[in-house]
């Protein structure tokens, strides 16, 4: 293939992934997609080989791929023309529960072509606490409703069995349907777009250009890899708690090496799965890897199959990155995912020097606050901090890094549809560690319950264990999160769920990032 | 005699009639952007002007805007930093956020708070005003903006607080952009203040010359005079390419013509947008620089894709075709000025779409040496010089189309129902090429195409927007919206009569955002008839389906206001035909033996088999084999694509 029908073939596969998003995002319901951009979609070719994808966050990098196999091993010969697979068990292609994947096949003549995909976070997926994030759960149906592969649209009619289960299980029914069936319409705008170049470019072309644009980004990658040095690493580091109840050390340990035939990481060392919500499935360590390799090589090249040839993950079944069912997941998404980066990274902090980044904040700052009764909410966010400092330039300060990119929501949109109010929301002074580069300021977020009751979950981490600097800068300074009840206020642990009364405020202080290289003295 | 002036990157263009027949020029821009329009105004007599600049966009893109002060509520003083909180890519660390146009030490908190009902909490007492007004004047501010929480729903504190500052340009939210979401409300009112003196000053220069004053072209597509838009200079920052969108609205109004899509494409960049039934899309989610300005604008995309575009080869092997751009110095290889890089410019030049010089002849090309680079791409590339030719056209309506998909998405709209309608230096020659490419069967000219922004900007009618947001119950909000579009009528009125306008020749059109409670986006529904019922049709064509018994909240009120201004079209050309000969062009089957005739030679009704290449002063369209153009009033080259 020339370079100018690779370069073609390129701009019409990412114009697909693209467009479904921006369908999915034209058509949801849910703040949560439309304003907070919680979603990903992507195609895949007949073996389930990732084609392209177009992902707001990196955790979807490389968590999508994992559902079209597992609907290819669950559904052998039994698709139809118009069907679409739903699923959220993370034990079988998803990755939490709040993340619902539906895939559709794509036919061409009656032969199965690809697949179109797509991801979404739900605002509530049912389970214990409102929101869907409990921080105490220990067991996966705590966490809410488990959708194993099954088809939500039978040759294009919607099944009642799976449109009840939302009706019955979540909190608001209308809006998740609404989300559900944005999610419906995006996938057929993709198996639509690609059976159109199908038939223009006829089904043996397709595929040679499915081919050629893998073997394109994986020489993309590799040209980046090759003037890295070669040799092997390691470096562990540590979760400081699965519950509520107790602090623990949980410890993520990595061996990256650096080859002929790309990275190797292995998390070998690792610790053995929890009884708590920080397991993660291997679809999220998977992404967590490929996102650091993809900032330390080639930030450009294609998101498709072939830039992860040359990366190999190793995980032991049972150990915390790679979980068994029905260990709890919902922080492995969100918080495990971000300690994972910050393993990985500090491996390569030697011999990468010029341009692995000091520690940033190491946690998505989950706040969820609900209340069921008269008057139910549910509000879920997730709150940013620092970000660590690079060996060329300062890191930014209250903003999403690593694994997550979504959005705030805006103070006077939360106040009108919530009975909250936000006290301040402003940067920490000079909690990014100092350095030749400093480190980013975390956020100080205060918001006061105005109803008679709710009930608050908090999942974070880095509360007592800083982000760290690197080669010489500060480390951040930790978060705090606080209770304010009565006038008196108290300490709360990194992950708690907490009944409040009126008049409460939670006080979410989030991390600043680590700071690079010593600090200039005048 | 009125003239259309549009200040671009490389080429200030004029546009005037005098009676039917049209004056029109062509001036390198200047760096003072004023010295090339006062000298085209007197080169082409003109006694008034309508004016459409990017002076302000570039002066934020710059960071040349004034030293500002920014006030909001205490406890939210970082809300210009901390933004959207998501960073702008997630896997390059060398991209950062750029910095907001105000420091950190110049954000100020005032210390007060109105609630989402709209009533204080916390009022500002005087000293505390005192206390903040002496602290940005201790700055050395020269120019405010004032943003505070739910100001539109309770504007007292932030009339207070400026009051203080009658001796300094100020710019306050609830004045500029009455909506919720405070960090585009905020990132607006801000840009507006930092870009205020400067446009002030640019203003008056012009103004010198011209002694009744003029006509600004504002970013929604309308018109004000220079005196409203020094105190909103905000309505401009987006008004580049907005003149060419209001001349296709002009357009649009032929039957056949009703749903367009405009391609402008010039040096650097083409520019993409809609028109549903003969009206521009807006949106309010237009970014510059990576900061929300969240009037309504003319919805467009932009692609960096442009005649000056470099041709590069990736690391993996690829040809790529833009972003970056040769510009004006040294500009593509033909040019002669040292440039030795490839681009699309010098790929049309050796392919025979573009003939041997630009400007009319002025700028000559030197098709030798573009040849060269060609060869030396091809090389590289091992494929052959006419290989190469098609490459890079191929890959830059790649990027185009990639882009036009998108537009075409966002809008829900189908591509076979839409004409495109090229303009610009370089549209007319790609424009067949990408509309056989997404589907669209047919492809109009207009008149003018190398100047038809300037043309737009002549013909707009004058105009602005009012909007509140009210947060509340539909069916409790019947009062509420009668009292805001009452108001925004009285201050619609008022704003024409002190520009000399004649408020009853006036169109208002007022529309409600609506969504149901617990939604995050609305729906502008056209105020009139069974809002509840007109909202949930509205819905169900958007989302697929509708639900009866959720609530239906109102959100914002909006009216727009537009004044119409004659529009003129230039006469049929009454010069003679004149064929100017052959040429070979390479298509996509090869090279073929093209007629080139002048654009005016062709008469109405005449329908002309492509291959032909028609030429005209500052454009040229390419009509390749299969498509068949032929002429319609008033003056439209319309092209059958074919296939």
């Amino acid at each position: 293939m020339n370079p100018i029908e690779l370069e073609v073939a390129r701009m019409a596969f990412a114009f697909i992934a693209e467009e479904m998003g921006t369908a999915l995002r034209r058509t949801a319901y849910s703040p949560n997609i439309k304003e907070r951009m919680d979603a990903s979609c992507g195609l895949f070719d007949e073996d389930g080989r990732m084609l392209v994808q177009a992902e707001h966050i990196p955790v979807h990098l490389g968590s999508m791929p994992t559902a079209v196999e597992s609907v290819l091993r669950e559904f052998p010969g039994t698709l139809r023309e118009g069907d679409q697979v739903i699923l959220n068990d993370p034990y079988r292609g998803g990755t939490h529960l709040p993340d619902v994947t539906l895939v559709r096949p794509v036919f061409v003549r009656g032969r199965i072509l690809g697949f179109a995909a797509n991801r979404a976070h739900h605002a509530d997926i049912g389970g214990i606490a409102p929101g869907s994030m409990p921080a105490d759960a220990t067991r996966l149906e705590e966490e809410g409703i488990i959708l194993e592969p099954q088809k939500f649209l039978d040759r294009g009619r919607e099944r009642r069995e799976v449109l009840d289960r939302f009706r019955r299980e979540t909190l608001n029914p209308p809006e998740r349907l609404g989300d559900l069936r944005a999610q419906v319409a995006a996938n057929e705008l993709g198996a639509r777009r690609l059976a159109e170049l199908a038939s223009r470019h006829g089904v043996t072309r397709l595929r040679a250009d499915s081919d050629a644009l893998l073997d394109y980004a994986e020489r993309r990658v590799r040209a980046a890899i090759q003037p890295l040095p070669r040799g092997t690493w390691t470096a562990e580091d540590f979760l400081e708690s699965a519950h509520s109840d107790r602090d623990s050390r949980i410890r993520i340990r990595a061996e990256v090496s650096i080859g002929g035939s790309g990275f190797t990481i292995n998390f070998a060392g690792t610790d053995r799965q929890v009884d708590g919500n920080v397991n993660a499935p291997l679809a999220v360590t998977l992404s967590a890897s490929y996102y650091v390799v993809r900032c330390l090589t080639d930030p450009e090249a294609p998101r498709n199959a072939g830039a992860y040839r040359p990366v190999r993950v190793l995980a032991e079944e049972g150990s915390l990155v790679r979980a068994r069912s029905p260990a709890a997941v919902a922080a492995g998404n969100v918080e495990t995912s971000q300690r994972i980066v910050d393993v990985i990274f500090r491996a390569l902090a030697e011999p990468l020097a010029d341009r692995v980044p000091a520690q940033s904040q190491g946690t998505m700052n989950n706040l969820t606050i609900g209340a069921s009764g008269r008057k139910p909410f549910s509000y879920y966010e997730t709150i940013a901090g620092g970000e660590g400092a690079l060996p060329f330039r300062d890191g930014m300060s209250g903003v999403h890094t690593h694994m997550t990119n979504t959005r705030n929501t805006p103070v006077e949109a939360l106040e009108l549809a919530y009975p909250l109010r936000v006290e301040e929301y402003r940067l920490i002074p000079s909690s990014g560690g100092g350095g030749l580069h400093p480190g980013g300021d975390g956020v100080r977020r205060s918001v006061r319950l105005l109803a008679s009751r709710g009930t608050a979950s908090i999942l974070t981490e880095r509360r007592v264990l800083p982000p760290s600097g690197l080669h010489g800068g500060a480390d951040g300074q930790p978060g705090r999160n606080f209770l304010v009840h009565d006038g008196k206020r108290r300490r709360l642990p990194s992950k708690v769920t907490v009944p409040l009364s009126k008049g409460d405020v939670l006080i979410l202080e989030t991390p600043g990032g680590g700071g690079w290289g010593p600090k200039r003295t005048a | 005699m009125d003239v259309g002036v549009d200040v671009g990157g490389t080429f200030t263009d004029f546009v005037g009639f005098r009676g039917r027949s049209v004056v029109s020029l062509k001036l390198p821009s200047t760096r003072d952007p004023a010295e090339a329009v006062n000298a085209g105004m007197r080169e082409v007599g003109a006694t008034g002007m309508s004016h459409g600049t990017t002076v302000a966009t570039n002066a934020i893109l710059e960071r040349k805007g004034a030293r500002i002060a920014f006030i909001t509520t205490a406890g939210f003083e970082d809300l210009l930093t901390i933004a959207r909180q998501n960073r702008p890519s997630l896997y390059d660390f060398r991209v950062t956020r750029p910095s907001p146009p105000v420091p950190r030490e110049r954000c100020f908190g005032l210390h007060e708070r109105v609630d989402a009902r709209g009533r204080p909490l916390l009022r500002p007492t005087p000293r505390e005003i005192q206390r903040v007004v002496r602290a940005v004047r201790d700055s050395g501010a020269e120019s405010v903006a004032v943003s505070l929480l739910f100001s539109f729903l309770r504007p007292q504190h932030e009339r207070a607080i400026s009051r203080a500052f009658r001796d300094l340009p100020i710019s306050v939210s609830h004045e500029v952009l009455a909506e919720f979401r405070e960090y585009e409300r905020s990132s607006t009112t801000v840009l507006d203040a930092y870009v205020k003196p400067l446009v002030t000053r640019y203003l008056a220069a012009l103004d010198a010359s011209l002694r009744h004053g003029f006509l600004v072209m504002r970013s929604s597509g309308s018109v004000t005079t220079d005196r409203a838009v020094v105190r909103r200079p905000i309505d401009m920052v987006l008004s580049g390419p907005a003149g060419g969108v209001a001349a296709a609205a002009s357009i649009a109004r032929a039957p056949g013509l009703r749903h367009l899509m405009t391609f402008d494409m010039g040096g650097t960049s083409a520019d993409f947008s809609v028109l549903e039934d003969g009206q521009p899309a807006w949106t309010t989610e237009a970014v510059i620089d990576s900061f929300p300005l969240a009037l309504p604008v003319v919805d467009i995309e932009s692609v960096g894709a442009g005649g000056g575009s470099l041709a590069v080869i990736d690391p993996g092997g690829a040809l790529r075709v833009g972003p970056e751009s040769a510009g004006a110095d040294p500009g593509p290889v033909a040019y002669g000025k040292g440039g030795d890089r490839v681009t699309v410019t010098d790929a049309d030049l050796v392919g025979g779409a573009l003939g041997p010089g630009l400007l009319g002849g002025g700028l000559p090309l030197r098709k030798e040496l573009a040849a060269k680079a060609i060869e030396r791409l091809a090389a590289h590339l091992r494929i052959s010089a006419d290989e190469a030719v098609l490459g890079v056209q191929r890959v830059v309506r790649a990027s185009m189309a990639k882009a036009m998909r998108l537009v075409l998405a966002r809008r829900g709209v189908d591509p076979t129902e839409q004409a495109l309608l090229a303009f610009g230096g370089a549209g007319p020659m790609h424009a067949v090429a990408l509309a056989r490419e997404i589907g669209m069967r047919t492809v109009v000219v207009p008149f003018l195409p190398g100047a038809f922004s300037a043309y737009g900007v002549l013909i707009s009618p004058v105009g602005r927007e009012y909007s509140r947001s009210v947060v509340r119950p539909l069916d409790r909000a019947g009062p509420a919206i009668a009292r805001a579009i009452a108001e925004f009528k009285e201050r619609a009125r008022s704003d024409l009569e002190s520009q000399e306008f004649d408020p009853r020749r006036a169109l208002m059109d007022a529309t409600v955002d609506l969504r149901f409670r617990g939604q995050s986006y609305e729906l502008s529904i056209p105020l009139r008839g069974d809002l509840a019922a007109s909202f949930r049709r509205a819905h169900r064509v958007r989302y697929g389906y509708v639900s009866r018994h959720e609530p239906i909240e109102l959100v914002t009120v909006r009216l727009a206001v537009r004044v119409p201004r004659p529009v003129r079209t230039p006469a049929r050309p009454t010069r003679p035909s004149h064929s100017s000969g052959h040429r070979r062009v390479l298509f996509e089957d090869g090279w073929l033996d093209a007629e080139v005739v002048h654009r005016d030679s062709l008469g109405i009704a005449a329908e002309v088999d492509g291959p032909v290449i028609l030429e005209e002063d500052h454009a040229t369209t390419v009509v390749p084999p299969d498509a068949r153009v032929s002429i319609r009033p008033p003056g439209l080259l319309v092209i059958e694509v074919g296939t």
